[in-house]
């Protein structure tokens, strides 16, 4: 027959009543608990029998009172049994008190009862625990609350029936909060939690200020929940997995029914995992239910009771496995499996030191235990291991194994990645067809926030370091981001571990998400914190700071500067590289320096910059110098370099010298900000800025000018000839076109003295030699080192031959000594080094 | 304001009564059997009476079958005379608990001038 639903509804008797009302029939009811007690109290100590009887049945009315001081009414756990249910039966006092407190405020002075449900909340302690958790002080929300429950005193006074209305709403979203949580009664932490789901109430905006979301608060509040409802002693030693430690564990291979056999060949060459469940050595399941699920019922059915768990390293395959050894120690499983052991083959202790003669005997031996024990499933980690070895000169370990493994006389679990399934498993027909395939999913971020909050119960037991919610969030998002080669949980999980080690190290008392952050950026060398006040300074005049070593073509600072102030505020397109510019001018105009520059300023240094003169990569063969050859002789320069340093700017010179098929690589890096290597990893772009520059055309952008176009015009022009040269799929993935225009000599003067300071600089850090140039030698050296065709290049070459290498010979004759004052004066077409007095 | 008190009146009795009997009994069943379940990880009642006759060890030599016998018997009956002692114990205890009020009613109408 059918169910009938539950019918729910939301009654409390005390909304009926007015505000003295509601205040005597308090007051009445404490002061009858107390009388009552008393009384019973009194009458138990009496000497006249029947006193003493009377007080003895008022006794055991005020035992079941106290004992159930803190329950409600009804168990949650009843809702469904019920016909109808009212939601008041089912809080506890405290939760209550709340809620008829916050009716009587809003009936009595007016405001919004919200409000009020929430002031009163944020100090309960289990709300508490999870705001500081969450990195919110609970005196500011509050302060907070109280400031929008003055403001909502202004307002209109809400009718009663309208209080009452939002309390029922309140009602029902705390009730759903604490079903979904398995709670006996709903609590005030689940009221707190069910405020948050409630849209488009006032409460709204306190919740968004602090950055409060539903899914956090819920998870925040296990924290305080989990500890209150388990000791320390009754929460597990680990949370998927094993602990495993070979002493002190009592080794089990008899079953229950006696019908075993002993197996001390395969206890050599195996773990049973359910002695470790029985020691507590193992963990909960935490999401992965539909897995768990259907791996029972294949290692259950009597044919093909065999399954393989196929997922990326890190999802949870062991964490299946542990949960099912524990149920199987606590008869939780279907019959089939009752009072079976699982034991997990150890394949490298099996091949170890043998010769193929005595692996035969070892695995016989094994497998012939196995068969006669009949109570043991067994499970192969990483059986793809076995397969890679498969056929050959002789036998292998995978071709004597794999006959028994497939025979489907036992239940047999193993686990492999999907790489690898499809690579060795999936050719090999018997193989693929005597196991189930189970896929593992990857648990999503919040699912993986929710093992997280577990695993910190039990890291903070052992590290003695408390942990925000805010660095288990930090953990799983930045792992997400930027540790795809392994999983979640896993990947956050390591992450965590690792921050909590190190915040052990420094005798730190909190983990936050600062410290993740940090830890995660020594691994990555990517900046992901939020810029700092001096960092933020920094890009905001990074212009300026360019300025400091480059003249002129404010148009390429400006969009490589903003580009940059994008990506550090989190506003970057994501999917592809930070930005991509592809530079056209003329040669020697300041292309490459401007990319030095950057590289050095915000990348770190000149060695962040990876640099490539496409010149060398005119034939086809040498795309494998960027991604790798098939055969690995060769390896990915490109690929390899992203792939050690993610953050980094890559300079690609002479961009259309490049051949073709090379530059198509470039359509899938601008796109998507990935490139497979040879090897299969996967390089992300994500984080670097792409630079091409080219001399294409550039004779046009002098001509244009030199008849008077304007740099915008030139520009278009410009882009529309380029398509002459490169694709314009191409051209349209850059993220800018910039054009370089030639450096007119008032530039040129500019440069000139920025490389003599240059010099400057470099010898009185060397010679401890103060060098300065007056203004005819400055116009010398640019009338000597300009050039329209070769721009600021000659310069360098210039002052090499006529400054540097007559300094290098004077300091080395004595000349000129340390700690002199020089000034470089021109005199006719030459130098003199004139020593200050 | 009277018919909520009243209201609140009969709520406590009637939470008593459904605390100390329905949920009581629950409890004391849940524990009974929690100490059972306990036991049973060494006895095994249940599986040892189900195989009652299959040998120990899959011995199914004539003197398998009869140490079998023996051993299963004997396992079936001492685990059957405990699990019936914690039985008829959780069942006194509960009745004990059931009948404490009752008892104490009767002793105050007996008791009555």
């Amino acid at each position: 027959m059918k169910k009938v639903p539950t019918e729910i509804y939301y009654n409390e008797p005390l909304f009926k009543l007015t505000q003295p009302e509601r205040m005597a029939a308090e007051i009445l009811v404490s002061i009858w608990s107390v009388l009552f007690t008393v009384t019973a109290v009194i009458l138990l100590l009496s000497t006249w029998p029947l006193l003493r009887w009377i007080g003895a049945l008022m006794f055991l009315f005020v035992l079941d009172g106290i004992v159930h001081l803190w329950s409600g009414n009804e168990s949650l756990g009843n809702i469904a049994r019920k016909r109808k249910a009212n939601l008041d039966d089912f809080f506890t006092p405290a939760a209550r008190r709340v809620l008829v407190s916050a009716y009587g405020r809003a009936a009595t002075f007016g405001g919004d009862p919200l409000l009020y449900v929430g002031l009163d909340l944020v100090l309960n302690p289990g709300v508490r625990e999870a705001l500081l958790r969450m990195d919110v002080e609970p005196k500011e929300i509050e302060a907070k609350f109280k400031e929008k429950v003055s403001k909502s005193l202004t307002g209109k006074k809400l009718a009663r029936n309208e209080i009452a209305q939002k309390m029922t709403e309140l009602a029902g979203a705390a009730s759903n909060q604490a079903l979904s949580s398995a709670r006996l009664f709903i609590e005030p932490a689940d009221v707190f939690a069910g405020l948050r789901d409630l849209r488009g109430e006032s409460t709204d905006s306190i919740f968004d200020l602090f950055e409060i979301e539903s899914g956090d608060l819920e998870r925040a509040l296990i924290f305080g929940r989990f500890r209150r409802t388990f000791g320390p002693r009754r929460l597990p030693s680990a949370l998927g997995g094993f602990r495993s430690e070979p002493f002190g564990i009592r080794h089990r291979y008899m079953n229950r029914a006696w019908t075993a056999r002993p197996t001390p060949v395969l206890d050599r060459f195996s773990v049973d995992l359910t002695d470790l469940a029985r020691a507590g050595r193992a963990g909960f399941l935490i999401n992965h239910e539909d897995e768990y699920d259907r791996l029972l019922d294949t290692i259950s059915r009597p044919n093909r009771p065999n399954a393989i768990l196929v997922g990326e390293p890190g999802v949870g395959k062991e964490t299946i496995v542990g949960h099912l050894a524990s149920m199987i120690s606590q008869d939780e499983v279907p019959a089939p499996l009752f009072d079976k052991r699982l034991v997990s083959l150890d394949m490298s202790a099996l091949m170890s030191n043998a010769d193929q003669a005595e692996l035969e005997a070892r695995v016989k031996a094994v497998f012939s235990e196995i068969y006669a024990a009949g109570n043991i499933i067994l499970f192969v980690p990483d059986i793809h291991n076995l397969t890679k070895t498969a056929g050959g000169k002789g036998l292998s370990a995978s071709d004597i194994l794999i006959p028994y493994l497939t025979s489907n006389d036992f239940p047999t679990i193993a686990t492999t990645y999907p790489k690898e399934y499809k690579q060795f498993i999936e050719p090999n027909n018997s193989f693929a067809d005597a196991f189930q395939v189970i896929n593992v999913r990857e648990l999503d971020q919040d699912e993986a926030e929710r093992v997280l909050v577990y695993d910190s119960l039990l890291l903070e037991q052992s590290y003695r370091i408390k942990i925000s919610y805010a660095a288990i969030k930090a953990a799983v998002q930045v792992a997400h981001r930027y540790f795809g080669d392994k999983k979640l949980p896993s990947s956050a999980d390591d992450l965590l571990k690792e921050a909590l080690a190190d915040a052990s190290h420094r005798q730190s008392k909190i983990l936050k998400a600062e410290d993740v952050i940090a830890i995660a950026e020594r691994r990555i060398h990517i900046p992901i914190h939020r810029p700092g006040q001096e960092e933020a300074q920094t890009l905001l005049n990074l212009e300026q700071t360019i300025h400091e070593r480059l003249i002129d073509q404010e148009q390429a600072v400006t969009a490589v500067a903003r580009a940059l102030r994008e990506y550090r505020s989190g506003l970057s397109r994501k999917g592809g590289p930070i930005a991509t510019f592809l530079f056209v001018g003329p040669t020697g105009v300041g292309k490459t320096e401007l990319a030095k520059i950057l590289a050095s300023v915000q990348f770190g240094s000149e060695d962040s910059m990876v640099r490539f003169d496409m010149s060398e990569y005119q034939d086809k063969q040498s795309i494998y110098r960027f991604i790798g050859s098939p055969d690995g002789s060769v390896s990915g320069e490109l690929t390899d370099r992203i792939i050690e340093r993610p953050y980094s700017l890559v300079l690609l010179d002479e961009f259309e010298k490049a051949n073709s098929e090379i530059l198509n690589i470039f359509l899938q890096v601008f796109d998507d900000g990935r490139l497979t290597d040879n090897m299969g990893r996967v390089a992300d772009f994500q984080n670097t800025i792409i630079i091409a520059t080219s001399n294409a055309h550039s004779d046009i952008i002098n001509s244009s000018l030199n008849a008077g176009e304007s740099m915008e015009e030139i520009a278009d022009y410009l882009k529309r000839k380029l398509t002459d040269i490169f694709r314009p799929e191409l051209l349209n993935r850059f993220s800018g076109i910039i054009i370089f225009k030639s450096l007119s000599p008032n530039d040129l003067k500019s440069i000139a003295k920025l490389q003599v300071k240059e010099l400057a600089a470099s010898l009185k850090e060397s010679q401890d030699i103060e060098l300065e140039c007056d203004d005819q030698a400055l116009a010398l050296l640019v009338e000597l080192g300009y050039d329209p065709a070769f721009g600021a290049r000659p310069l360098r070459g210039v002052i090499s031959d006529k400054l540097k290498s007559v300094l290098a010979e004077k300091i080395l004759s004595g000349d000129i000594q340390k700690g002199e004052k020089i000034t470089i004066i021109a005199q006719g077409k030459e130098f003199s080094f004139a020593a200050a007095e | 304001m009277l018919s909520y008190l009243a209201q609140r009146f009969w709520q406590g009795l009637t939470r008593f009564l459904r605390h100390w009997y329905r949920d009581g009994f629950r409890q004391i069943a849940s524990r009974t059997f929690e100490v059972l379940a306990s036991l049973d990880q060494v006895f095994a009642l249940k599986v040892n009476f189900r195989l009652f006759f299959t040998p120990l060890y899959q011995d199914r030599s004539i003197i398998g079958y009869i140490l079998g016998f023996f051993f299963r018997f004997s396992r079936v009956l001492v685990g059957g005379i405990l699990y019936l002692i914690i039985l008829t114990a959780g069942a006194g205890v509960y009745l004990i608990w059931a009948a404490l009020p009752v008892f104490i009613l009767y002793k105050i109408i007996v008791n009555l001038p």
